[in-house]
């Protein structure tokens, strides 16, 4: 019996130094993060043993959560804006924040919806509703409303939007048919096959996208999340990036 | 025949005995009928298929010619169509109306004023000047009567339906009211159907009585003809006939019979017994034992029997004395007579009962 | 931390959209707390229990299946658009029915309880004095049941005051149009406007207990 319990002690211990050892790391991300960051984060997960947790909503919700006290470790969000304010409050490590990706902003349609020329067609008696992230703190409408107030086109197409909740119930609703047209990311239409781009926005002519990535200050694992910032500039991770649509930022380190 | 209720119907309920009115052409004239027997006989379940508040299962009623209810071709003409004035147990005078509201509540068909005075006339009539504007819940329970009885007579029915009209009410007020409750209906010249368990009731206001038992109608006929000759045990008993003794049939010479009941011989009239009878039940009502002190001889009654007084018990205006003169028996007298007679328990007295006055029924 | 005419159009618009489903479930629901007080019929049981989903089930399971049924390639929100060019999803219409859906089964629960008070006695009686259903319903069943039907009402109404999940569901947030006191709070929130949205909090709670005490009020029985 004695023996049993010492070599049960040591192969309890063992398990527990095992998990001890492998850290779980939280990242709360934008939603229209979701497919290129579970990729990478699968592949992290294989080649590091770390666990990751992921949490995709819209950046602003994000930011309220980290706010609030929520326990993520790292914040990776869809625009300067939701950052600089976690910044002004002390909640990021400074010197980890960076501005990592760029993004292209498209007009989506249904498959067979009418064709757009250009942003003042959006205007025209066949739209009747716009979705787009609610412009007054989702990044992808606050980018939207940036590139149509820059146009001119704000105060007529205000009665058409319909704000919602990230960019993916935006997508989702011109997917339910329920708005003839929405504003999303090209990254976000390029996962949907019920949607058609009617518009690409050209970086030179749209607003400047840019999402930063940081350590969230105090948090439970800082070492490991460290880690993993590092290697999403590596090229395993901006080939992920990459494929999916995004435009890279940051050079090589 | 514009007042004859022709009814022959079943009713029943799950887990419950079968309720059966048969043949019963009752109401020829424009009388009232009792509907009598205990509770649970199954009286306001009759009364409610009368009314086509429930459908009978099989069978037929007819009102004056009119069918209500007829089973077999499924015909059944609902409560409102019927004519009827219900007046339930516990007169349903809707709470939130006042006794006008209540009155006129099957008026709609007649214009305000029309309404009004017939309103007006009822409440006269049953001496209910005042209390249009009264609530049910501001009325004594005679009172509540009396606005049941008006609703229900208000639109002029074919047929008056009571149920237990003054079971609700103290006995000094049902005293009262049943006296009064005969003169109303007899005046409204509108045939009544009264269900009561009370006999005393039944006795008072019915022209007709129709006995109930477990669910059957076992005997009708005029009031005092049922109450005096009860067809069998089973109706003497619900019409609590006092002393009812098993006894057997020693001779019968020329329509007097010699019973034996306990080893006592009583004389009593065979009446429309069959012949060569043997078993009887030997019927005998306390208001039809005088009793005198020991000793007299020089009386009618047939019967002279010992008794010995077992006990002394006040009813009412009257006094009931238990005796026993080798089976138990029950008189009635009047304080009066009893204090005359010096009745104290275990004293010795002299029952005499009139041959004709005891009913025999074949056992 | 200030007050503005906007916020006025939210608090007035949320009670409006509350008065309107409110009186929108009315009639159906009264004659459903009827038949299922009154009547047995085949399908009872299935009737009794979706009446009473919305209460059980997550808000926003409700709103999603309102979702399919009323958004544009839904069977519902097809037939009205091509039909008569009435599109629900997004509108003030969808706050209605959202708020309509969940308090029904408040009023329906109520209003049953109410009429089964009711003693048959009087509806009966009513009958043989003449008077056809509708009658016995308006003239007796009805006022008799008053006090608990009117303590539905003013739940249902409640309730509505503060439905959140179905709404935003179908509704959305678009500001001015279909805004009410709960999805701007949730909105202020997700803004980092915490203070203004403790003000709309506090707007919400006063309604929520007037209309409470309103509806204990009501089904407390008169004292005679």
């Amino acid at each position: 019996m004695k023996t049993f319990v010492r070599y049960a002690t040591i192969a309890l211990c063992l398990l527990a130094a095992r998990l001890l050892a492998a850290e779980e790391i939280t990242v709360f991300a934008a939603a229209s993060l979701t497919e290129a960051l579970t990729e990478i984060g699968k592949d992290y997960e294989k080649s590091t043993g770390d666990k990751m947790r992921f949490n995709f909503a819209a950046s602003n919700m994000l930011a309220r959560q980290i706010e609030a006290g929520a326990p993520a470790d790292v914040f990776f969000s869809a625009d300067e804006t939701q950052m600089d304010g976690l910044a002004a409050k002390g909640l990021i490590v400074k010197d980890s924040r960076k501005a990592v990706l760029g993004n292209t902003l498209v007009i989506v349609t249904a498959p067979d919806g009418p064709s757009i020329a250009k942003e003042e067609d959006l205007a025209r008696e066949f739209i009747r509703r716009i979705m787009l992230g609610d412009p007054k703190a989702v990044p992808v409408g606050v980018y939207a409303k940036q590139h149509l107030e820059a146009l001119g086109l704000w105060t007529t197409l205000q009665p058409k939007i319909i704000p919602a909740e990230s960019v993916r119930a935006a997508l989702a609703g011109v997917e339910s048919g329920n708005a003839e047209a929405g504003i999303v990311y090209k990254t976000d239409a390029a996962i949907s096959k019920k949607v058609k781009i009617a518009l690409e926005i050209p970086a030179s002519k749209g607003p400047v996208i840019r999402y930063p990535v940081a350590l969230v200050a105090g948090c439970g694992h800082a070492e490991a999340a460290k880690k993993f910032l590092a290697s999403l500039y590596r090229n395993e991770a901006r080939e992920v990036f990459l494929r999916r649509g995004f435009t890279l930022l940051t050079s090589k380190e | 025949m514009k007042h004859s209720l022709d009814a022959d119907f079943e009713k029943s309920y799950v887990g419950g005995p079968v309720i059966r009115m048969q043949n019963c052409a009752a109401l020829t004239g424009k009388g009232i009928t009792v509907l009598f027997g205990i509770s649970g006989s199954g009286k306001t379940t009759i009364l409610r298929c009368i009314a086509g508040l429930e459908r009978p299962d099989s069978g037929h009623i007819r009102f004056g010619g009119e069918v209500w209810s007829d089973a077999a071709r499924n015909v059944f003409l609902p409560a409102r169509l019927r004519s009827i004035g219900l007046v339930p147990q516990e007169y349903g005078l809707f709470p939130h109306l006042t006794v006008f509201g209540n009155v006129s509540y099957g008026l709609v068909k007649m214009i305000a004023v029309e309404r009004r005075q017939r309103v007006a006339e009822l409440l006269e009539w049953l001496g209910l000047e005042g209390f249009k504007n009264r609530f049910p819940c501001e009325l004594s329970g005679g009172q509540q009567q009396r606005v049941a009885l008006a609703r229900a007579l208000a639109s002029r029915p074919r047929l008056l339906l009571l149920d237990e009209p003054l079971s609700a009410l103290d006995n000094p007020t049902r005293v009262r009211l049943r006296r009064e409750l005969r003169g109303l209906l007899l005046t409204a010249r509108i045939p009544a159907i009264i269900v009561t368990h009370d006999r005393q009731e039944a006795a008072a206001l019915g022209d007709e009585i129709m006995v109930m038992h477990d669910g059957c109608m076992i005997q009708h006929g005029p009031v005092n003809e049922v109450f005096s000759k009860p067809v069998s045990h089973g109706v003497a008993d619900i019409l609590a006939v006092e002393t009812i003794l098993p006894g057997e049939i020693l001779a019968n010479n020329d329509g007097i019979a010699v019973v034996r009941v306990n080893g006592i011989s009583l004389q009593a009239l065979a009446g429309s017994l069959p012949p060569m009878t043997k078993d009887v039940f030997v019927c005998i009502r306390a208001e039809d034992v005088s009793l005198s002190s020991p000793g007299e001889n020089a009386a009618s009654p047939r019967n002279r029997l010992s008794a010995m007084v077992t006990g002394i018990v006040r009813e009412g205006p009257l006094v009931r004395i238990g005796l026993d003169c080798g089976f138990s028996l029950t008189a009635l007298l009047t304080p009066q007579a009893s204090e005359e007679l010096d009745l104290v328990d275990g004293c010795r007295v002299t029952a005499l009962i009139k041959a004709p006055r005891i009913h025999l029924i074949p056992r | 931390m200030t007050w503005n005419p906007d916020d006025w159009q939210i608090v007035g618009f949320t009670v409006w959209m509350a008065v309107l489903g409110t009186l929108v479930i009315l009639p159906p629901g009264i004659a459903l707390a009827w038949l299922l007080a009154r009547r047995n019929w085949c399908g009872k049981t299935l009737v009794e229990t979706t009446v009473s989903l919305p209460l059980v089930m997550p808000p926003v399971v409700t709103g999603l299946v309102l979702l399919k049924l009323f958004g544009r390639r839904g069977p519902l929100g097809r037939w009205l658009w091509e039909s008569f060019g009435i599109e629900v999803v997004f509108t003030w219409k969808a706050v209605v029915i959202a708020l309509a859906v969940m308090s029904l089964p408040m009023l329906v629960r109520a209003a049953r309880s109410a009429i089964e008070d009711v003693n048959p006695l009087f509806e009966q009686q009513a009958r043989t004095l003449g008077a056809g259903e509708l009658r016995v319903f308006f003239t007796i069943t009805l006022p008799l049941a008053r006090r608990g039907v009117m303590a539905g009402v003013v739940l249902a109404f409640a309730r509505a005051l503060g439905e959140f999940g179905a709404t935003i569901m179908i509704a959305g947030n678009i500001p001015g149009k279909t805004t009410t006191l709960s999805v701007a709070i949730y909105n202020l929130v997700q803004l980092g406007q915490d203070d203004r949205a403790w003000m709309f909090a506090a707007v919400c709670v006063v309604l929520a207990f007037v209309s409470v005490a309103a509806s204990e009020r009501l089904s407390r029985p008169r004292k005679s």
